[in-house]
């Protein structure tokens, strides 16, 4: 890892429209990501995690503009991707990929793991016929598969077998950055560790950066070396997976890590059991938009936005709580 | 623990249940064999396609019949042989005695009813109560799961209600007639964690409140240390071990176990210590055609000239059973 920056995300927002009625006219929007920055180191691995709802995956699609972000800028390497022409989105595509969570629907059945580990190479115009097959047949046993696999069909593969197809794909045209949609959280137990390992040799060997957007937390502490925590369109906490597992500030953050059971019988917690469900991304709560569910809401929670801001080096929280002064202001 | 047989609820005794398939015969449950006890918490733990769900579908009977059959065994809730009563028994026997709460709560109400209707609809069925009277408990169910304004909630179709709501409703429905077992299908997978927490936090009060017994079905081992007494693990259509739950997760015996649990990653684990995880090789096969011998055998460490054999049940060590040679 080095402290050059690959990717810097600033202020997105992704809201999509409601529309109803014969003149399909707008009636609302849906908040899905509402003002999110952060950065990403080069060789780093940034893990993204939040409930089902909070925004985390359309986070990821804007960055690679599969949804078209409504506001806020993305650097890649120093440039804007939001004001990229087609051209320049189809260069930059070629240094950005994406894995996607569900393995049995992000693969064409229809083509051969061949055919769909070269389609980007094809759409990039890179080498010969021959030199793609090869560059496939490198790819498949990188992954952990055999190059005889090549004209197989996805139906004849198990889903972490799917998976590392995927990979494999992302990797195909030597991107820089690669983000995981839930990559792992389709996979059975035993599986899931496999891909887990695929990600961070792949990782050392090619340099890759990481996107990692998973609600699991034990499995983001693993893998990331930085966590950002989500929550109805925002980003509420971020800080280096030790520093937040350790010392959470953000109370969603401290009650998200109080849910999470652990494989340890003689483990007696205390847990923090959050009232209600999430709030609907239509009419998100003013202001914090967590203090609807906070245990530690008081006066300030409902009448001003938390700023986010550097409360420890590299620890970052959207939070009133830290600065709360006795008499309760 | 007291191990009188007269403390066991449901004891299920070489349990087979197979699909037939155009492939070949899918022995999906074979030869499972457990009990539950008075107010214990049992659970049933496996990665997919080991059998945990049928296992749980073959006890209330709603195996689909083609493909599916139960070929052997036997089933019973106290002295009442389940897999011996005509249907129209069966059905008293759901619901009332056994009741199941489903994975998919979206998929497990009915949506042309209203949520009040549905908890009704089985009070009415089991109790003879009156019209008024059951809508009147359904009413006070939904309080007690705390969903707020039940009144108004009971009026509410499924989709309007959001996830952890339904599941909620599922679980009014399946204690409203005071069951002597229940059984949860992963009931909170398909939930967010702190919802996860919040349901699960639920079912033991209520659990406590009225001394059900609990079938816990879940792939999450997380879950299991932290709910079940005792566990049993499956692994293709067999139970490879089975252990009170202290003893599985101190010193699991069986290779699958052992891999299972060095497989996940530890959240209290620093990122800068953490390695690379645990691998268990290969992928679970395919339940047709299984080779005969030791199901784990293909994707074990220690496998040896013997695991050509399949290994019996073999209690290791008090209330800790194993399935693998490595124990004699």
């Amino acid at each position: 890892m080095t402290n050059e920056t690959l990717l810097e995300v600033i202020g997105l927002k992704v809201h999509f429209p409601i529309r109803k009625g014969l003149f399909s006219k707008t009636v609302g929007h849906v908040y899905a990501v509402d003002g999110v920055s952060f950065h990403l180191r080069r060789g780093e691995t940034m893990g993204l995690v939040g409930e089902s709802g909070c925004g985390k995956t359309t986070v990821g699609r804007g960055i690679l503009r599969l949804v078209e972000p409504t506001a806020g800028s993305i650097f890649f390497e120093g440039r804007n991707v939001l004001s990229l022409s087609q051209a320049g989105m189809k260069s930059f595509r070629c240094n950005a990929q994406i894995v996607f969570q569900d393995p049995y629907a992000s693969l064409n059945p229809r083509m051969k793991i061949g055919q769909i580990i070269s389609a980007p190479l094809h759409i990039h115009g890179i080498g010969t016929r021959m030199e793609r097959r090869d560059r496939v047949k490198f790819l498949l046993e990188k992954v952990g598969l055999r190059a005889e696999h090549v004209d197989r069909y996805p139906h004849e593969f198990s889903g972490g077998q799917r998976q590392r197809i995927g990979v494999a794909r992302a990797l195909a045209i030597q991107p820089q950055l690669i983000i995981g949609d839930e990559p792992f959280s389709a996979l059975d137990v035993s599986v899931q560790a496999q891909v887990i390992n695929l990600f961070k040799n792949l990782q050392n060997e090619f340099q890759l950066s990481y996107v990692i957007i998973a609600h699991n937390l034990s499995v983001v502490r693993h893998i990331s070396d930085r966590i950002a925590v989500m929550y109805l369109g925002k980003i509420v906490e971020i800080a280096s997976s030790d520093e937040l597992l350790e010392h959470p500030l953000h109370p969603y953050t401290v009650a998200l890590l109080s849910s999470i059971p652990i494989p340890n019988p003689h483990l007696k917690r205390k847990r923090i059991i959050l009232e209600g469900d999430v709030p609907s991304a239509i009419t998100p709560p003013d202001h914090c938009k967590f203090h609807t569910r906070c245990p530690q809401r008081f006066g300030p929670c409902n009448q001003m936005d938390p700023e986010f801001r550097e409360v420890a080096p590299d620890h970052w929280v959207a939070c009133h709580l830290p600065f709360k002064k006795d008499d309760g202001s | 623990m007291d191990r009188l047989p007269s403390n066991s609820l449901l004891s299920v005794n070489g349990l087979k249940t197979y699909f037939f398939t155009s492939e070949g015969v899918a022995k999906a449950v074979d030869d499972v064999s457990f009990v539950l006890e008075k107010g214990e918490t049992l659970g049933l733990v496996g990665e997919s396609g080991c059998g945990k769900s049928v296992t749980a579908l073959s006890v209330m009977r709603l195996v689909d019949d083609p493909p599916g059959k139960i070929m052997g065994g036997e089933i019973f809730l106290g002295k009442t042989s389940l897999l011996d009563l005509p249907r129209p028994e069966m059905r008293k026997i759901r619901g009332r005695d056994i009741s199941m709460i489903f994975q998919e709560p979206m998929t497990s109400l009915n949506p042309v009813f209203t949520v009040g209707y549905q908890i009704r609809e089985a009070i009415r069925y089991h109790q003879n109560a009156g019209k008024t009277e059951a809508w009147e408990r359904s009413v006070e169910m939904l309080r007690l799961v705390g969903i707020s304004s039940p009144e108004q909630r009971a009026f509410d179709y499924p989709h309007h209600l959001s996830g952890g709501m339904r599941q909620r409703g599922m679980i009014a429905m399946a204690l409203s007639c005071n069951p002597k077992v229940l059984i949860a299908d992963e009931p909170t997978t398909a939930l967010d964690v702190t919802i996860q927490a919040q349901i699960m936090d639920l079912m033991s009060r209520l659990r406590e409140k009225f001394g059900t017994a609990m079938l816990l079905i879940s792939h999450d081992l997380g879950l299991i240390a932290e709910i079940a007494q005792r566990v049993v693990v499956m692994y293709l259509g067999k139970i490879v071990e089975s252990a009170k739950t202290c003893d599985l997760f101190d010193e699991p015996l069986h290779p699958y176990t052992q891999g299972l649990i060095k497989s996940i990653p530890k959240l209290h684990q620093k990122h800068s210590d953490a390695g690379m995880l645990w691998e268990i090789p290969g992928s679970v096969p395919s339940l047709i055609n299984l080779d005969p011998g030791c199901l784990f055998a293909g994707r074990c460490d220690h496998r040896t000239a013997r695991c050509r054999d399949m290994p019996p049940l073999k209690e290791i060590k008090p209330g800790h059973k194993v399935r693998c040679w490595l124990y004699g």
